[in-house]
């Protein structure tokens, strides 16, 4: 619609002009031909999100609840330690380098001592508000622009719903389950949200490297959200109304 | 309300990966900042990238990254010191367009123009605001459009993916009609007319990632009229 009017008079300041490619991660070429290393990674990936315990998922709430209420450098340096070494691995596998990395994962880690008080335990883990940051930082380092985020109107305020002890539990529980489901994912699915997360892939450019019809792909994804989703159970029942296309 | 028109789970995937292009990203963005369910979803999605985050390969930091993060907490930041919940509070859209209750992700945009933003002529009927520049035919365009009621738009299809997210009045299209908050994605190939409901101005976003395939002749001359 409207493409009549694409040709707008030229005006002397203009707005900047937004790239039409996604984000050019730098891990698109390393991963060329790379397949053996790429199985090994699904392995750990696998194995390693099998073993979350809940009480650290509680704890690292707590940690945040900690820094927005007293501003506590303690539970900073915890969360710090727990969570640094994560943040530059994803970086890293997205293809930064370790000079990068580094000074990205001090970014993360600062506005998480900035914004704690906005972090809500009853819409998220802390690893997913963590994963928001750092590929927002990241977008943000590679294309100078910052990635639009939905702001909804009215929030509670986050330390309010973090801090109560239910919510916290919940949090933690949600975690867990979600670590336990990705691991059972069939390999084939798992390998979809890998690219698409890890390496910040769209799903065409999975369906061209794996020689795949775009159909096949787009099912297998909405198969592993599905299978999420019932794992995560009952929090989602009245988005039935949403129709999937 | 909830829009009846959303984003697919595909697009959302792509988003909460970060693969999105800026203008998707915004549309998607806008989308769920008025759609409680796109919302609640882009939250699972996140939640998905955090668990892989939280199982994912680790790499140690330096020795002293802690001792240096510890240092600066204190420090002042562009962004306001800690507890700053408001540090990044979306700036207010320019006063006329608050009719239009434009969503933050949007209003951050304008705000960021480098020359406060105005109406623009394009076709009888039809205003626009550039948000990005786009000087060549490959580039993509990403505007704010209004149009007046009634208007209606020539049959045309697309040269790329185009994305309109309504924010008053309506479009309307053969058995559809897209309102408030809802999301009319269209791919290349897909040829349209749409006409502008009466009564209410309609004010959407409009991306198009390819040049205008106007299909009858009075298109073409619209097409020629604003491009002169």
């Amino acid at each position: 619609m409207l493409h009549a009017v694409t040709m707008v008079r030229r005006r002397p300041a203009k707005p900047r002009s937004w790239r039409r490619a996604s984000v050019p991660w730098a891990v698109r070429a390393v991963n060329e031909g790379a397949d053996a290393a790429h199985d090994g990674a699904v392995d750990d990936a696998r194995r390693m999100t099998g073993a979350i315990a809940i009480d650290d998922a509680a704890e690292a709430v707590a940690w945040l609840v900690a820094i927005a209420a007293h501003a506590d450098r303690a539970a900073f340096a915890r969360l710090f330690r727990a969570y640094a070494p994560k943040v530059k691995g994803h970086l890293v596998a997205r293809g930064a380098t370790a000079g990068v990395a580094d000074e990205l994962t001090q970014d993360v880690m600062l506005t998480v001592w900035r914004k704690a008080a906005q972090f809500d335990a009853s819409k998220g883990t802390v690893a997913a508000w963590l994963y928001t940051i750092t590929r927002n930082r990241l977008f943000n380092h590679l294309r100078d622009a910052r990635y639009p985020q939905p702001e909804i109107e009215v929030e509670a305020s986050a330390a309010d719903v973090a801090s109560r002890p239910d919510e916290q539990l919940a949090s933690a529980q949600r975690r867990a389950r979600l670590g336990r489901a990705l691991g059972q994912l069939p390999p084939e699915q798992h390998a979809v949200l890998r690219d698409a997360y890890w390496r910040g892939q769209t799903l065409k450019e999975h369906a061209d490297e794996q020689h795949l019809p775009l159909g096949t792909v787009k099912t297998r994804v909405r198969l592993a959200l599905a299978h999420l989703r019932t794992i995560l159970g009952g929090e989602t029942a009245d988005d039935a109304d949403v129709p999937s296309d | 309300m909830t829009p009846t028109y959303h984003p697919t789970e595909e697009a959302l995937l792509e988003y909460a990966g970060g693969a999105s292009a800026e203008s998707a990203a915004l549309v998607y963005a806008c989308h769920a900042s008025l759609c409680a369910p796109c919302a609640r979803r882009l939250t699972e999605l996140e939640a998905v990238g955090g668990a892989l985050l939280e199982g994912g390969a680790e790499e140690p930091v330096a020795a002293d990254a802690l001792a240096r993060a510890l240092a600066s907490l204190d420090a002042p930041t562009a962004h306001g010191a800690h507890g700053g919940a408001r540090d990044d509070e979306a700036p207010a859209a320019p006063e006329f367009l608050a009719p239009y209750h434009l969503p933050r992700p949007l209003a951050r945009v304008l705000a960021a123009l480098p020359r406060a933003p105005r109406w623009q002529r394009a076709l009888p009927g039809v205003r626009t605001i550039d948000l990005a520049a786009a000087e060549r035919e490959d580039e993509t365009r990403v505007r704010l459009v209004a149009f007046k009621p009634g208007v209606t738009i020539p049959p045309h299809d697309h040269g790329g993916t185009e994305h309109v997210l309504v924010f008053t009045g309506a479009i309307e299209e053969p058995g559809r009609r897209f309102g408030r908050g809802d999301l009319a994605t269209r791919e290349r190939g897909e040829r349209h007319e749409q006409r502008i409901a009466a009564g209410e101005l309609c004010v959407a976003l409009v991306v198009n990632e390819g040049p205008l395939v106007p299909l009858t002749l009075r298109g073409r001359l619209l097409l020629a009229l604003a491009r002169g």
